[in-house]
């Protein structure tokens, strides 16, 4: 019997969740859930969720850390714990990294991660007004309720998806995966060309190694560690760590190592309760942001830097003229907008992940490594194969989420620290790490120079406007996307009508890719046509 | 990071390249004529689906190379002076907010970074991981403007024993310091 802490009768109850006879069981769907649920009472995993939870803090409040760094340079650690306790630490530490970027961006105007950029306009305000404290705790209460939003919606449509995506078949996977790439540019905002380019080069990465059929050999370089392909988390760590160093040592810390100054503080405990009742006070704001969040982290590629933006911005278009014009000035709508859809992200990118293997995000790319390390297969049927953990990490997020809250509301002053922590230790620390995490993902010493080179990579894309995470999906769906086509083009007899009019799901796709194709090349070629116009017009009004 | 651009008059045009935008285009092309010739004696079945994404990233790298990385434009001496000053402005303003005002943090020392990782991983299997990584993390510490001897070497003592520490000793997980092929 497992020592718990908590009293018996609660005990008993919870775990007899499963049983007929149970208090619990009109509620409940599944037996899962209650398997799930007695995963979570283990003391080892609450512990994981708490230690999580702060270590993602620390990590997210480091200007140029983020939370795709945060799970990939933890992963390594969490090679031998169980898999529940591994993937529950590494979840809780992807929403207290999301949540910890808010922090510098409140206190120094210096975002601690992409998706808290938008945190910064009117969050450091709000400090220069000498309301720090106010809109730290704005910040945590959003970010906490949204989490915890999102986690609901992950709760209720997750299983709905991994059930439906039972149907597809090898025709639809292809689809899927080619999907996930057309999408990548319309949600960046990046250019069409560049942005398949750079997934088409991740496929053609993917093939690298035996292929699945006769097993043989392609694009190896005689190396036999390539025989088994090219590890997309290899490719990551390169392209969102070793990168990011590398910039980091161009550029040095943005942050001054003798600035101690985080502003004016305030009165704490009345600023925190006014913080919270502003959040309450403001439910359409709130609820618009959450939404928006978890949508846009639903989607293949998009996660907390382009969910920051779009709320902010749709914050702004709601509101009346009078108010519209105070955004930025440092006003708590603003601070509302930027968290609570950052943090929503985070279920939301979870969706994809779990039910169809296809990363909502970088950082459910890296959270994909983890689960794969651990013998959890993402994809359709997920909750069948793996019910109990997958459940156990859902309902650790609202844990999660309720932590940060506490740990936002009481000290995120403290973990604002991080902050300052000198460029020059970080670099050298964090590029070993690297090193070590990528010959931890399979002993192979060769793929240190694949990280490597990924990472001089990223500099050019970034350089030159390609998305980074193209390349890294096109990696992860590439042998999905191999092993549908190949099984879909044999049953289809080699008919590309019949290929992509196989069912309804892919004749959807289909339709699908080509909607993100026109909206990507209307946003891209958007100029042409208003210049066009412009032309047509004063042709008539020359004509008359 | 920034490559010059190439002028060519051809009669009254001027074909300019912007290598920069050539550079990821070129690799991939560079990389699918590798590909092609590795693996253009394999059975038609090993590349039933291989085949038509390598044509298709080909398509696209040509087509962001003609898109992105060449302008033709009718030669106007003006003109063209001004687009190059007004592109050079746009590049400078970008390199200014890429690089920082301190001599330890520049692309020199960037660079430096990217060799020292490089000899890093090729020093790993000659002399082991705690003093080569003991070694790399002293070396960037100088590099990066600390010259406290001391922290130099608590800091890049202390973290490798770490790293040691919790890989080895704690999570039994290997380190990096055999290379086999």
């Amino acid at each position: 019997m497992i020592e718990t802490g908590f009293h018996p009768v609660v005990v008993e109850s919870l775990l007899s969740i499963g049983d007929q006879t149970s208090l619990f069981q009109p509620l409940l769907i599944n037996q899962s859930m209650g398997s799930g649920i007695e995963i979570l009472l283990n003391p080892i995993v609450l512990l994981a969720i708490f230690i999580g939870c702060a270590l993602g803090i620390v990590f997210g409040a480091i200007p140029g850390f983020s939370a795709t760094m945060t799970i990939i340079l933890l992963t390594p650690v969490t090679i031998p714990f169980a898999p529940e306790v591994a993937l529950i630490l590494l979840v809780s530490a992807y929403g207290g990294a999301v949540y910890g970027g808010s922090i510098p961006a409140i206190l120094i105007n210096t975002p601690g991660a992409p998706g808290s950029v938008v945190t910064c306009w009117d969050g450091y305000k709000l400090t220069e007004k000498g309301k720090a404290v106010y809109a730290l705790a704005v910040s945590a209460f959003a970010s906490g309720f949204a989490g915890i939003f999102a986690a609901v919606v992950l709760l209720i449509a997750a299983p709905i998806m991994a059930d439906f995506a039972l149907q597809f078949g090898g025709p639809e996977m292809f689809l899927l995966a080619i999907f996930a790439l057309t999408i990548i540019p319309a949600a960046k905002d990046a250019s069409l060309s560049k942005g398949l380019l750079a997934g088409f080069f991740g496929l053609l990465i993917a093939t690298i190694g035996n292929d699945p059929q006769l097993a043989q050999p392609r694009a190896t370089f005689g190396i036999t560690l390539l025989k088994s392909g090219v590890n997309y988390i290899v490719v990551l760590i390169g392209l969102f760590v070793f990168t990011e160093m590398i910039r980091l040592a161009m550029r040095g810390s943005v942050v001054s190592e003798n600035n101690d100054d985080m502003g004016e503080a305030g009165n704490g405990n009345g600023q925190v309760i006014d913080g919270i009742k502003a959040v309450i006070r403001r439910p359409v704001d709130f609820i618009r942001a959450t939404v928006i969040g978890t949508f846009i982290g639903s989607l293949p590629g998009a996660g907390a830097d382009i969910a920051n933006f779009v709320s902010y911005n749709e914050a702004q278009r709601w509101s009346n003229k009078e108010k519209s014009s105070e955004y930025g000035t440092g006003i708590v709508e603003g601070v509302i907008a930027a968290d609570a859809s950052n943090n929503a992200t985070q279920g939301g990118a979870l969706i994809p992940t779990l039910t169809l293997g296809i990363p909502g995000s970088g950082s459910t790319a890296a959270l994909l490594g983890a689960l794969a390390i651990h013998g959890i297969q993402p994809g359709p049927g997920i909750f069948q194969r793996s019910g109990p953990i997958i459940y156990a990490m859902v309902f650790s997020l609202f844990l999660g989420n309720m932590l940060i809250l506490i740990y936002g509301l009481s000290g995120s002053r403290y973990f604002g620290k991080a902050a300052y922590v000198p460029i020059r230790y970080i670099i050298p620390a964090v590029t070993v790490l690297a090193v070590v995490g990528t010959f931890a993902v399979r002993n192979g010493v060769l793929d240190i120079p694949i990280m490597l080179l990924s990472g001089l990579l990223g500099l050019v894309f970034i350089k030159y406007d390609y998305p980074l995470v193209s390349p890294v999906l096109g990696i992860i769906v590439g042998t999905i996307a191999e092993t549908g086509f190949v099984q879909g083009w044999i049953i289809n007899q080699r008919n590309a009508m019949a290929f992509l009019t196989n069912s309804a799901v892919s004749v959807g796709l289909f339709a699908l890719i080509l909607l993100s194709l026109l909206i990507t090349l209307y946003k891209n070629y958007s100029h042409m046509f208003r210049d066009l116009d412009t032309y047509i017009k004063k042709s008539s009004k020359g004509k008359n | 990071m920034v490559l010059e651009n190439k002028s060519i008059s051809i009669g009254d045009r001027n074909l300019t390249l912007d290598l920069g935008e050539l550079l990821f285009p070129s690799l991939v092309l560079a990389f699918s004529i590798y590909y092609f010739y590795n693996t253009n004696t394999l059975p038609r079945q090993s590349m039933l689906y291989a085949n038509p994404i390598l044509f298709i990233t080909v398509a696209f790298a040509i087509f962001v190379t003609l898109v992105h990385g060449v302008k033709i434009e009718r030669e106007k001496a003006e003109v063209t002076k001004n687009d190059q000053l007004s592109t050079s402005a746009v590049e400078a303003t970008k390199q200014e907010e890429e690089q920082s005002d301190s001599p330890y943090f520049t692309k020199r020392t960037a660079s430096a970074l990217v060799i020292m990782s490089f000899a890093y991983f090729l020093l790993l299997p000659m002399a082991g991981f705690m003093p080569v990584t003991a070694a790399f993390i002293s070396g960037t510490l100088y590099l990066f403007g600390e010259r406290n001897w001391i922290y130099l070497a608590l800091y890049s003592a202390g973290f490798t024993i770490l790293v040691w520490s919790v890989f080895i000793v704690w999570l039994k997980i290997p380190l990096p310091t055999v290379i086999s092929l």
